[in-house]
């Protein structure tokens, strides 16, 4: 009876891997205990409904994963506009240069530019998702306006990647220079997870919103 | 729910199950939760970083076990007083004026 109950678990859980592994743990371990004491009818019945007990973690998952993007969202979005301002500005000595990345043979310079005029395109998918973010919270549907921001500062983060595809046909190959550039494609990096995470955490939500609260 | 988890634990660390006879002796039977909701609680804990676990042998078996962090003791004291005070002032209403 307890193999079939956590069997049923498993399957309503929307979580995977190691998080999965343990809950399940845990659960076992919980009911063999009680089991031992008032029998395996009782120990379940006295867990509650598997569907009722993978709600409760369906939610607790939601909340701690809408707590961590909007976390990193806002941590995302200062170190963006840091990134703006700094290559607006560039208050450190240039010096123009060969550069000597190996993508530059890997990547047509037409290429690059090809790649700038669709810039407008990235901002607009930025507006939007912010934009998106901003209704969806004005509702008080938390888990929709941090994944629209998250997805919003994803269409952001193309652009330092242009800029740095920019930066190519006019290159400062000075050290600040060279660590604008690599901190630009790390932040890209960085907010594009975070619209991947965006993306699992409304799947979560909508998963939780099916399960009996 | 959750003070009375962060009072249980401030008596020593206790897997899930423990924390859950703790409760119900030290209540006398006044708290019979749904065993299935406590542990979506501790996970919320341990993400909010009240309390910490690690798996340990029990008797040969594999168990969970939760410790309060030093956050977690401070919260506990933050809500104890709260519920103090809620308590103190709910009975001077209950017990209608002097």
């Amino acid at each position: 009876m307890i193999d079939a109950y956590l069997a049923e678990l498993r399957l309503l859980l929307p979580v995977r891997g190691r998080r999965r592994a343990r809950i399940l743990a845990e659960v076992q371990a919980h009911l063999r205990d009680d089991a031992a004491l008032v029998g395996d009818a009782n120990a379940v019945e006295r867990f509650g409904p598997p569907r009722v007990v993978a709600s409760g973690f369906a939610s607790q998952l939601v909340v701690r994963n809408t707590r961590r993007l909007l976390e990193l969202v806002a941590a995302l979005f200062l170190v963006h506009l840091v990134l703006l301002v700094l290559i607006a500005l560039r208050p450190w000595p240039s010096h123009f240069g060969a550069i000597e990345y190996p993508r530059r043979k890997l990547v047509p310079v037409d290429a690059m530019l090809a790649l700038g005029r669709l810039t407008p395109m990235f901002t607009a998918l930025a507006i939007a998702g912010l934009v998106v973010a901003a209704l969806a919270a004005r509702k008080g549907a938390p888990v929709r306006a941090v994944a629209a921001g998250a997805l919003g500062l994803a269409g952001l983060a193309v652009l330092p990647l242009l800029v740095r595809f920019g930066a190519q046909t006019d290159v400062d190959v000075s050290a600040a220079g060279t660590a604008l550039r690599l901190a630009g494609e790390l932040w890209a990096l960085a907010a594009v997870s975070a619209a991947v995470w965006a993306i699992r955490t409304l799947a979560l939500s909508r998963a939780a919103a099916r399960l009996p609260g | 729910l959750t003070l009375l988890v962060l009072a249980v634990l401030a008596a020593g660390p206790a897997h899930g199950y423990a924390l859950i006879e703790r409760l119900r002796a030290s209540s006398d039977g006044a708290f019979e939760l749904p065993e299935g909701t406590l542990y979506p609680l501790l996970h919320r804990l341990e993400d909010d970083g009240l309390v910490a676990s690690r798996w340990t042998q029990v008797d040969g078996r594999r168990r969970r076990e939760y410790r309060l962090t030093q956050r977690g003791r401070r919260a506990r004291a933050d809500r104890e007083q709260a519920w103090r005070s809620f308590a103190a002032g709910t009975e001077r209403v209950i017990a209608g004026p002097a």
